[in-house]
C-alpha cells in the first residue's frame, strides 16, 4: 500500500489540508494526531451548552428505605 | 454528618453512591462522587457503569462547557442511581474519571446543609407540614 502524508489542521471541527491537494471522492484516509493526548481531564462544574437538552434528564424518582436496595 | 474529602484542597463535600443496572438489578456501591452545585448535571465514572454491565450510548451525547470555557463531549447512559434515600431512574452522562460529580439535577431534590467550618455535610430533614 502506498502512503502519502499530507499535513493539515483542525478548524471548526473540520480537517483543512495545508497543501492544495484534491483527493478523489470516497478516498479512505487515516488521521494521525501527534503530541495530543486524548482529553480525559476532569471537567469542572460542567454546564450544558444547549439548555434545551435538560429535558433529556427528567427521571423517575423513587423514595426508598436504606435496606431496600 | 458526613466528612468532607481532604483529597481536595480546600476540602470538598463528597459522597458515596450506588449504581444499579435496571435490567439485571446488578449493583455497585462505593462510587465516589463530588457534590458540585456549580454543575448543571451529574456525571458518572464510566468504569463503575461497566462493572454492572451498563454501557454508554455510542451515539447519544451532548456538549458540556466548563467554567474556563473548555468544552467536552459526554455520552448518555441509562441506569438507576441511589443517593441518600432516593432512587433516580433515567438518563445520566458518563465520563472517563475515577470520581463522578453530583450536579444540581440531583442536589436540587434534597435539603442539604454544608457545614464548612466543621468540614461536614448532611441532608436536612424537612420539618413536618403544619
Amino acid at each position: 500500500m502506498q502512503i502519502t502524508t499530507i499535513e493539515g489542521v483542525v478548524k471548526n471541527g473540520q480537517i483543512l489540508l495545508s497543501e492544495d491537494v484534491k483527493l478523489p471522492e470516497s478516498t479512505k484516509v487515516y488521521v494521525l494526531v501527534p503530541d495530543v493526548q486524548r482529553q480525559t481531564a476532569r471537567i469542572m462544574s460542567p454546564r450544558l451548552v444547549d439548555k434545551e437538552r435538560m429535558k433529556d434528564f427528567d427521571r423517575e424518582i423513587i423514595e426508598i428505605e436504606d435496606e431496600e436496595i | 454528618m458526613r466528612k468532607y474529602s481532604e483529597t481536595y484542597s480546600p476540602p470538598a463535600p463528597t459522597a458515596i453512591i450506588k449504581l444499579r443496572n435496571p435490567e439485571t438489578l446488578e449493583s455497585v456501591a462505593d462510587v465516589p462522587m463530588l457534590l458540585d452545585s456549580g454543575s448543571d448535571l451529574t456525571l458518572l465514572p464510566r468504569r463503575f457503569c461497566n462493572v454492572i454491565g451498563v454501557e454508554a450510548s455510542s451515539k447519544e451525547c451532548l456538549e458540556l462547557e466548563s467554567f474556563d470555557k473548555t468544552t467536552s463531549i459526554a455520552y448518555y447512559i441509562r441506569l438507576d442511581l441511589i443517593f441518600l434515600n432516593k432512587l433516580f431512574r433515567g438518563n445520566f452522562l458518563v465520563y472517563d474519571q475515577s470520581e463522578g460529580i453530583i450536579g444540581r439535577d440531583i442536589l436540587n431534590e434534597f435539603s442539604i446543609l454544608f457545614d464548612g467550618p466543621n468540614l461536614e455535610w448532611d441532608e436536612v430533614q424537612a420539618p413536618p407540614l403544619r
